[in-house]
Protein backbone atom coordinates (compact mmCIF):
# COMPACT_ATOMS: atom_id res chain seq x y z
CA UNK A 1 0.00 0.00 0.00
CA UNK A 2 1.13 3.21 -1.18
CA UNK A 3 1.27 6.13 1.86
CA UNK A 4 2.24 9.53 1.53
CA UNK A 5 3.37 11.48 4.60
CA UNK A 6 2.35 14.98 5.18
CA UNK A 7 3.72 16.41 8.25
CA UNK A 8 3.77 20.41 8.92
CA UNK A 9 4.99 20.44 11.83
CA UNK A 10 7.37 17.52 11.37
CA UNK A 11 10.46 17.08 13.73
CA UNK A 12 11.50 13.23 14.84
CA UNK A 13 10.61 10.01 14.48
CA UNK A 14 7.70 9.44 17.04
CA UNK A 15 6.49 11.94 14.97
CA UNK A 16 6.29 9.95 11.87
CA UNK A 17 5.09 7.40 13.81
CA UNK A 18 2.50 8.75 15.72
CA UNK A 19 0.90 10.35 11.85
CA UNK A 20 1.60 6.54 10.45
CA UNK A 21 -0.42 5.07 13.14
CA UNK A 22 -3.16 8.14 12.75
CA UNK A 23 -3.16 7.76 9.23
CA UNK A 24 -4.25 4.00 9.63
CA UNK A 25 -6.29 4.71 12.60
CA UNK A 26 -4.12 2.48 15.20
CA UNK A 27 -3.57 2.69 18.70
CA UNK A 28 -0.34 2.67 19.91
CA UNK A 29 0.63 -1.16 20.31
CA UNK A 30 4.10 -2.57 19.80
CA UNK A 31 1.34 -4.76 17.20
CA UNK A 32 0.38 -1.35 15.42
CA UNK A 33 3.81 -0.41 15.02
CA UNK A 34 4.59 -3.88 13.25
CA UNK A 35 2.36 -3.01 10.79
CA UNK A 36 3.56 0.25 9.96
CA UNK A 37 7.44 -0.18 10.36
CA UNK A 38 8.10 -1.01 6.44
CA UNK A 39 6.08 2.55 5.92
CA UNK A 40 8.81 4.43 8.42
CA UNK A 41 11.93 2.61 7.13
CA UNK A 42 10.75 3.42 3.22
CA UNK A 43 10.24 7.09 4.74
CA UNK A 44 13.70 6.80 6.31
CA UNK A 45 15.57 6.08 3.11
CA UNK A 46 14.27 8.79 1.42
CA UNK A 47 14.52 11.74 3.41
CA UNK A 48 17.86 13.85 4.11
CA UNK A 49 18.64 14.73 7.20
CA UNK A 50 21.86 15.70 9.51
CA UNK A 51 23.78 13.07 11.03
CA UNK A 52 22.34 13.79 14.59
CA UNK A 53 19.14 13.73 13.65
CA UNK A 54 19.86 10.47 11.55
CA UNK A 55 20.57 8.35 14.31
CA UNK A 56 17.47 9.17 16.47
CA UNK A 57 15.64 7.97 13.20
CA UNK A 58 18.14 4.70 12.29
CA UNK A 59 17.85 3.48 16.49
CA UNK A 60 14.35 3.74 16.12
CA UNK A 61 13.82 2.06 13.05
CA UNK A 62 16.31 -0.73 14.05
CA UNK A 63 14.65 -1.45 17.45
CA UNK A 64 11.37 -1.46 15.39
CA UNK A 65 12.38 -3.83 12.75
CA UNK A 66 13.73 -6.08 16.03
CA UNK A 67 10.30 -5.76 17.72
CA UNK A 68 8.76 -6.84 14.61
CA UNK A 69 11.15 -9.44 13.80
CA UNK A 70 10.40 -10.55 17.54
CA UNK A 71 6.15 -10.74 17.10
CA UNK A 72 6.59 -12.72 13.69
CA UNK A 73 9.33 -15.58 15.20
CA UNK A 74 7.34 -15.01 18.37
CA UNK A 75 10.08 -14.58 20.53
CA UNK A 76 9.64 -13.34 23.85
CA UNK A 77 11.93 -10.01 24.43
CA UNK A 78 14.37 -10.18 26.67
CA UNK A 79 13.55 -8.14 30.08
CA UNK A 80 15.79 -5.26 29.99
CA UNK A 81 14.82 -2.48 31.63
CA UNK A 82 17.21 0.11 30.04
CA UNK A 83 16.04 -0.95 26.50
CA UNK A 84 13.66 1.77 25.48
CA UNK A 85 10.09 0.26 24.38
CA UNK A 86 9.02 2.22 21.29
CA UNK A 87 5.03 2.02 21.83
CA UNK A 88 6.01 3.22 25.37
CA UNK A 89 8.00 5.91 24.38
CA UNK A 90 5.13 6.79 21.89
CA UNK A 91 2.73 6.98 24.26
CA UNK A 92 4.57 9.34 26.74
CA UNK A 93 5.74 11.44 23.40
CA UNK A 94 1.77 11.75 23.08
CA UNK A 95 1.19 12.95 26.17
CA UNK A 96 3.85 15.34 25.81
CA UNK A 97 2.22 16.77 22.79
CA UNK A 98 -0.53 16.95 25.07
CA UNK A 99 0.71 18.65 27.32
CA UNK A 100 2.34 21.15 24.58
CA UNK A 101 -1.22 21.52 23.08
CA UNK A 102 -2.08 23.02 26.96
CA UNK A 103 0.74 25.27 27.22
CA UNK A 104 -0.18 26.50 23.74
CA UNK A 105 -4.09 27.50 25.04
CA UNK A 106 -2.86 28.93 27.95
CA UNK A 107 -0.33 31.09 26.45
CA UNK A 108 -3.07 33.10 24.97
CA UNK A 109 -3.84 34.35 28.44
CA UNK A 110 -0.53 35.48 29.77
CA UNK A 111 0.34 37.61 32.71
CA UNK A 112 2.10 40.89 31.08
CA UNK A 113 4.17 42.84 33.42
CA UNK A 114 5.62 46.51 33.09
CA UNK A 115 7.20 46.71 30.10
CA UNK A 116 10.11 48.91 30.88
CA UNK A 117 12.79 49.62 33.76
CA UNK A 118 12.57 52.56 35.64
CA UNK A 119 15.57 54.38 34.84
CA UNK A 120 18.59 54.17 37.88
CA UNK A 121 20.16 57.16 39.59
CA UNK A 122 20.29 58.91 35.94
CA UNK A 123 20.86 62.80 36.60
CA UNK A 124 18.96 65.14 33.68
CA UNK A 125 18.72 68.08 32.04
CA UNK A 126 16.71 69.24 29.36
CA UNK A 127 17.48 71.31 26.38
CA UNK A 128 14.54 73.02 24.15
CA UNK A 129 14.83 71.65 20.89
CA UNK A 130 13.95 74.85 19.07
CA UNK A 131 16.67 76.27 21.40
CA UNK A 132 19.59 74.32 19.29
CA UNK A 133 18.03 75.66 16.15
CA UNK A 134 18.90 79.16 17.47
CA UNK A 135 22.20 78.50 19.26
CA UNK A 136 23.20 77.27 15.94
CA UNK A 137 22.59 80.64 14.06
CA UNK A 138 23.72 82.41 17.02
CA UNK A 139 27.29 81.07 17.00
CA UNK A 140 27.84 81.28 12.95
CA UNK A 141 26.68 84.79 12.92
CA UNK A 142 28.88 85.66 16.13
CA UNK A 143 32.54 83.69 14.66
CA UNK A 144 31.47 84.80 11.27
CA UNK A 145 31.53 88.49 13.08
CA UNK A 146 35.19 87.61 14.57
CA UNK A 147 38.01 89.43 12.24
CA UNK A 148 39.42 86.41 11.22
CA UNK A 149 43.36 85.94 12.21
CA UNK A 150 46.01 85.07 9.93
CA UNK A 151 47.98 83.33 13.06
CA UNK A 152 47.40 79.09 13.08
CA UNK A 153 48.00 77.53 16.56
CA UNK A 154 50.42 75.04 16.10
CA UNK A 155 48.54 73.24 19.25
CA UNK A 156 46.55 70.34 18.41
CA UNK A 157 42.64 70.52 19.50
CA UNK A 158 41.30 67.13 19.79
CA UNK A 159 37.69 66.01 19.55
CA UNK A 160 38.34 63.99 23.03
CA UNK A 161 39.75 66.71 25.08
CA UNK A 162 37.51 69.05 23.76
CA UNK A 163 34.26 66.20 24.69
CA UNK A 164 35.78 65.47 28.22
CA UNK A 165 35.79 69.43 29.23
CA UNK A 166 32.09 69.28 27.53
CA UNK A 167 31.01 66.68 29.68
CA UNK A 168 32.53 68.14 32.69
CA UNK A 169 31.07 71.47 32.17
CA UNK A 170 27.06 70.10 31.77
CA UNK A 171 27.91 67.77 34.57
CA UNK A 172 28.16 70.30 37.11
CA UNK A 173 25.06 72.38 35.95
CA UNK A 174 21.94 72.10 37.45
CA UNK A 175 20.04 73.58 34.62
CA UNK A 176 21.51 72.88 30.86
CA UNK A 177 21.55 75.68 28.27
CA UNK A 178 23.08 74.99 25.23
CA UNK A 179 23.61 78.52 24.41
CA UNK A 180 25.82 78.70 27.71
CA UNK A 181 27.55 75.96 27.42
CA UNK A 182 28.60 77.01 23.36
CA UNK A 183 29.22 80.45 24.43
CA UNK A 184 32.00 79.21 26.68
CA UNK A 185 34.10 78.22 23.13
CA UNK A 186 36.92 80.53 22.76
CA UNK A 187 37.58 79.79 19.63
CA UNK A 188 35.35 78.58 16.21
CA UNK A 189 36.84 75.01 16.65
CA UNK A 190 35.75 74.82 19.97
CA UNK A 191 32.54 76.00 19.02
CA UNK A 192 31.82 73.44 16.36
CA UNK A 193 33.59 70.89 18.48
CA UNK A 194 30.99 71.37 21.08
CA UNK A 195 28.74 71.55 18.79
CA UNK A 196 29.58 68.56 17.34
CA UNK A 197 29.82 66.61 20.84
CA UNK A 198 26.27 67.63 21.15
CA UNK A 199 24.89 66.15 17.90
CA UNK A 200 26.75 63.17 18.68
CA UNK A 201 25.02 62.97 22.26
CA UNK A 202 21.53 63.18 20.03
CA UNK A 203 22.89 60.32 17.65
CA UNK A 204 24.09 58.16 20.44
CA UNK A 205 20.36 58.60 22.29
CA UNK A 206 22.10 60.26 24.87
CA UNK A 207 19.82 63.32 24.33
CA UNK A 208 16.52 62.25 23.28
CA UNK A 209 13.49 63.75 22.10
CA UNK A 210 10.58 63.87 25.17
CA UNK A 211 7.34 65.66 25.51
CA UNK A 212 8.71 68.34 22.91
CA UNK A 213 12.25 68.85 25.22
CA UNK A 214 15.65 67.07 24.42
CA UNK A 215 16.77 64.98 27.38
CA UNK A 216 20.38 64.76 28.09
CA UNK A 217 21.40 62.08 30.38
CA UNK A 218 24.46 62.72 31.98
CA UNK A 219 25.96 59.26 33.23
CA UNK B 1 5.08 50.12 57.30
CA UNK B 2 4.04 46.33 57.23
CA UNK B 3 5.71 43.85 55.06
CA UNK B 4 2.66 43.12 52.49
CA UNK B 5 3.21 47.06 51.39
CA UNK B 6 6.94 47.01 51.33
CA UNK B 7 6.81 43.83 48.99
CA UNK B 8 4.20 45.57 47.18
CA UNK B 9 5.90 48.42 46.43
CA UNK B 10 9.74 47.27 45.73
CA UNK B 11 8.00 44.48 43.13
CA UNK B 12 5.90 47.65 41.44
CA UNK B 13 9.39 49.84 40.97
CA UNK B 14 10.91 47.00 39.35
CA UNK B 15 10.13 45.61 35.61
CA UNK B 16 12.40 42.97 36.09
CA UNK B 17 11.72 39.90 38.73
CA UNK B 18 13.36 40.50 41.93
CA UNK B 19 15.78 37.81 43.19
CA UNK B 20 14.02 35.94 46.12
CA UNK B 21 17.07 35.99 48.12
CA UNK B 22 17.15 39.39 48.14
CA UNK B 23 13.69 39.87 49.24
CA UNK B 24 14.42 37.56 52.63
CA UNK B 25 17.69 39.31 53.59
CA UNK B 26 16.28 42.79 53.26
CA UNK B 27 12.99 41.61 55.11
CA UNK B 28 14.49 39.26 57.83
CA UNK B 29 11.95 36.71 56.71
CA UNK B 30 12.34 32.98 55.50
CA UNK B 31 11.07 31.93 52.22
CA UNK B 32 7.98 30.06 54.32
CA UNK B 33 6.98 33.41 55.26
CA UNK B 34 7.63 34.78 52.33
CA UNK B 35 5.23 32.34 50.41
CA UNK B 36 2.57 33.44 53.11
CA UNK B 37 3.30 37.32 52.69
CA UNK B 38 2.92 37.11 48.24
CA UNK B 39 -0.70 34.83 49.04
CA UNK B 40 -1.86 37.75 51.45
CA UNK B 41 -0.69 40.74 48.95
CA UNK B 42 -2.29 38.68 46.09
CA UNK B 43 -5.57 38.72 48.09
CA UNK B 44 -5.30 42.10 48.25
CA UNK B 45 -4.25 42.74 44.39
CA UNK B 46 -6.70 40.72 43.29
CA UNK B 47 -9.13 44.00 43.18
CA UNK B 48 -6.82 45.53 41.53
CA UNK B 49 -6.25 43.28 38.53
CA UNK B 50 -2.79 42.47 40.14
CA UNK B 51 -0.78 39.34 40.89
CA UNK B 52 2.52 38.99 42.17
CA UNK B 53 4.33 35.79 40.74
CA UNK B 54 7.11 33.78 41.67
CA UNK B 55 9.49 30.76 40.74
CA UNK B 56 12.56 29.02 42.40
CA UNK B 57 14.44 32.17 42.93
CA UNK B 58 12.29 35.71 41.35
CA UNK B 59 9.64 37.35 42.32
CA UNK B 60 7.68 39.60 39.80
CA UNK B 61 4.35 41.74 39.92
CA UNK B 62 2.50 41.14 36.90
CA UNK B 63 -1.57 41.81 35.77
CA UNK B 64 -3.83 39.00 35.82
CA UNK B 65 -3.98 37.16 32.85
CA UNK B 66 -7.93 38.03 33.00
CA UNK B 67 -6.56 41.38 31.67
CA UNK B 68 -4.09 40.31 29.19
CA UNK B 69 -6.53 41.24 26.15
CA UNK B 70 -7.40 44.34 27.02
CA UNK B 71 -3.68 45.04 27.30
CA UNK B 72 -3.06 43.69 23.75
CA UNK B 73 -5.85 45.77 22.27
CA UNK B 74 -4.65 48.57 24.24
CA UNK B 75 -1.43 48.48 23.30
CA UNK B 76 -1.72 46.99 19.94
CA UNK B 77 0.19 44.06 21.03
CA UNK B 78 0.19 40.20 20.40
CA UNK B 79 0.95 37.42 23.04
CA UNK B 80 4.21 35.54 22.42
CA UNK B 81 3.46 32.48 19.87
CA UNK B 82 5.83 29.09 20.12
CA UNK B 83 6.84 26.56 17.92
CA UNK B 84 5.38 23.16 17.71
CA UNK B 85 8.86 21.62 19.16
CA UNK B 86 9.61 24.76 21.73
CA UNK B 87 6.06 24.07 23.26
CA UNK B 88 7.12 20.12 23.41
CA UNK B 89 10.41 20.85 25.18
CA UNK B 90 8.63 23.81 27.04
CA UNK B 91 6.00 21.03 28.62
CA UNK B 92 9.08 18.69 29.23
CA UNK B 93 11.10 21.02 31.36
CA UNK B 94 8.03 22.21 33.32
CA UNK B 95 6.36 18.91 34.46
CA UNK B 96 9.85 17.29 34.98
CA UNK B 97 11.91 20.16 36.04
CA UNK B 98 15.35 19.83 36.56
CA UNK B 99 15.06 17.54 33.85
CA UNK B 100 18.82 17.35 31.53
CA UNK B 101 19.07 17.63 28.01
CA UNK B 102 19.49 13.78 27.21
CA UNK B 103 16.33 13.04 28.88
CA UNK B 104 14.64 15.57 27.09
CA UNK B 105 15.91 14.25 23.63
CA UNK B 106 14.87 10.86 24.21
CA UNK B 107 11.54 11.83 25.70
CA UNK B 108 11.40 13.72 21.99
CA UNK B 109 12.98 11.07 20.03
CA UNK B 110 15.58 13.71 18.53
CA UNK B 111 17.64 16.39 19.95
CA UNK B 112 16.12 19.42 21.07
CA UNK B 113 19.41 21.56 20.95
CA UNK B 114 17.70 24.38 18.73
CA UNK B 115 14.84 24.48 20.80
CA UNK B 116 16.48 24.72 24.04
CA UNK B 117 18.85 27.29 22.71
CA UNK B 118 15.53 29.42 21.95
CA UNK B 119 14.22 28.86 24.83
CA UNK B 120 17.25 30.08 26.87
CA UNK B 121 17.21 33.12 24.79
CA UNK B 122 13.77 34.55 25.38
CA UNK B 123 14.36 33.85 28.98
CA UNK B 124 11.78 31.20 29.52
CA UNK B 125 14.17 28.50 31.27
CA UNK B 126 17.39 28.68 32.30
CA UNK B 127 20.16 26.25 33.56
CA UNK B 128 20.72 24.73 36.90
CA UNK B 129 22.98 22.70 38.05
CA UNK B 130 21.73 19.47 39.74
CA UNK B 131 24.61 17.13 40.96
CA UNK B 132 27.20 18.00 38.91
CA UNK B 133 25.01 18.16 35.94
CA UNK B 134 23.47 20.64 33.73
CA UNK B 135 19.67 21.00 34.14
CA UNK B 136 16.80 22.80 32.71
CA UNK B 137 13.81 24.75 34.71
CA UNK B 138 11.66 27.14 33.91
CA UNK B 139 11.27 30.80 34.76
CA UNK B 140 8.96 33.52 35.95
CA UNK B 141 8.61 34.73 32.14
CA UNK B 142 7.66 31.18 31.54
CA UNK B 143 4.94 31.35 34.00
CA UNK B 144 4.22 34.84 32.61
CA UNK B 145 4.20 33.15 29.21
CA UNK B 146 1.40 30.47 30.33
CA UNK B 147 -0.33 32.79 32.76
CA UNK B 148 0.97 31.07 35.97
CA UNK B 149 1.40 32.43 39.43
CA UNK B 150 3.15 29.10 40.26
CA UNK B 151 4.32 26.39 38.82
CA UNK B 152 1.69 24.08 40.81
CA UNK B 153 -0.49 25.67 39.08
CA UNK B 154 -0.14 23.42 36.16
CA UNK B 155 -1.32 20.57 37.68
CA UNK B 156 -0.36 17.04 37.10
CA UNK B 157 1.25 16.26 33.87
CA UNK B 158 -1.09 13.09 34.09
CA UNK B 159 -4.22 14.66 34.93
Amino acid sequence: MAFVLELENFQGPFDVLLELLGKHQLNITDVSLGEVTSEYLEYISKIDLAVEDMSWFLFVAAKLALDKSQLILRIEPEDDESEINIAESLKSYQKIKDLALGLSVRSKKPLYSRATQPQKHNRTLLVNRPELDVIFKGLMNYYQNLPKTKNIKSNKLTIESFKRQFYDHISNMQEFSAQSVLSKSSSRPEAIVYFLTLLELLKQGRISNSNQKFLLEVV
Amino acid sequence: MDHQAKLVSLLFYSAEPIGIGQILKTFGISKNELEKLKDSANKSLEALGLMVISDSDTMQLTVQSGYSSLIEEFYETTPQELSQPALEVLSIIAYKQPIGKSDIDEVRGVSSEQSLRNLLNKSLIKKVVRGGQTKFVTTAEFMKLVGIGSIAELGDKNE
